[in-house]
């Protein structure tokens, strides 16, 4: 099985989810918070990377917050609801603001199980209702629509 | 326009930053992705591994499984044996002498129990604090740079630190007082 993860254009012809990560990077040199937060991402991605978008029933993790308080439910990939197939997925760390990292993203699987990620658009969630992040998920959906578009297929998903 | 990255380039960048290159060599990291493999490798949901575990008399959370997956740092090395157990995985130190990084892996297989110990020995003999069953990642690495040095290859399995925990505390009393 083989995992591609790939970033799409956003409307202005930018690759957000890089220049957001890039960013994040940058700061992460010169502030722990940034770095802990950096750290949970780049844990994340390594999971995307070995064993793709896990299956729904796999999808459950919990983390520690900054302070070891009692756990917290965390699911590293989650299906964005009202808005399948985007799934997002997640890192926290509360030092940086409300320290909820959050990038949405689409994939395909083949038949051998070999897995295309669409990462779209990437920022962190400031509350529980954010309009950034709504605003985001709407952009996505956009590019996603645009993407098959190009590509000359429909958006089709059975479980997200 | 923003920049044009690849993945590999942006992983590459992300992966540089001396925080997030430290804890990709820990402990915690790679067994808590090579455990999270191996469980899915079994198609096991943490439920079912909870179970498992309970099977073979120990305890553990859905929580405590999660957190070890998600490389959390609060794991103790006596929690990574009841799950390597219950996957009836082994792990494996291998001495990586171009790269000179830990590699951690969870496979099937045979170890060894007297690399635990001398792999702790040489710990304690170079000055390391080791505390029963909270080996840290500053220990481990250094376990593996005693090993890189004799050119050796360890195995340390879920069984061997089972068995050793017997003596684990009178040999760390012992060989404090012989220091």
């Amino acid at each position: 099985m083989t995992i591609t993860i790939e970033y799409l254009e956003d409307p202005n012809g930018d690759l957000q989810v890089v220049d957001f990560l890039s960013d994040l990077a940058d700061k992460a040199l010169k502030d722990d918070d940034y770095s802990n937060l950096l750290k949970r991402i780049d844990t994340v991605f390594t999971i995307l990377e070995e064993i793709g978008v896990p299956e729904i029933d796999n999808r459950t993790h919990f983390a520690t917050g900054h302070k070891n308080q009692t756990i917290t439910l965390v699911d590293i990939v989650k299906e964005l609801r009202d808005h399948p197939p985007l799934l997002e997925t997640r890192a926290n760390w509360r030092g940086v603001g409300d320290g909820a990292f959050r990038a949405i993203f689409f994939y395909e699987k083949d038949r051998d199980g070999n897995q295309t990620i669409y990462f779209t658009q990437a920022l962190l969630k400031e509350d529980t209702y954010s309009p950034a992040f709504e605003q985001a998920v709407q952009i996505s959906e956009q590019m996603m629509y645009d993407f098959y578009s190009k590509k000359g297929g429909t958006v089709t998903w059975d479980n997200a | 326009m923003g920049q044009r990255m690849s993945h590999r380039d942006l992983m590459k960048k992300i992966r540089s930053v001396p925080a997030v290159a430290e804890n990709r060599k820990s402990m915690h990291f790679k067994l808590g992705i090579a455990i999270l493999k191996k469980r899915l490798e079994l198609n096991l949901t943490q439920e079912e591994l909870v179970e498992r575990v309970k099977a073979n008399g120990g305890t553990i959370t859905q929580a405590t499984i999660s957190k070890m997956e998600s490389a959390e740092t609060d794991v103790k090395l006596s929690t990574f044996e009841k799950v390597l157990e219950a996957l009836e995985a082994t792990v494996e130190v291998v001495d990586n002498t171009t790269s000179a990084t830990l590699e951690v892996e969870v496979t099937p297989g045979n170890g060894k129990k007297e690399s635990v110990r001398s792999l702790i020995k040489s710990a304690i003999n170079a000055g390391k604090e080791v505390m029963p069953y909270s080996l840290s990642s500053e220990v481990l690495r250094h376990m593996f740079e005693e090993m890189h040095q004799s050119s050796t290859s360890e195995k340390v399995t879920s069984g061997s630190l089972k068995s050793y925990k017997g003596n684990y505390e009178k040999e760390l009393k012992e060989l404090e007082m012989s220091r």
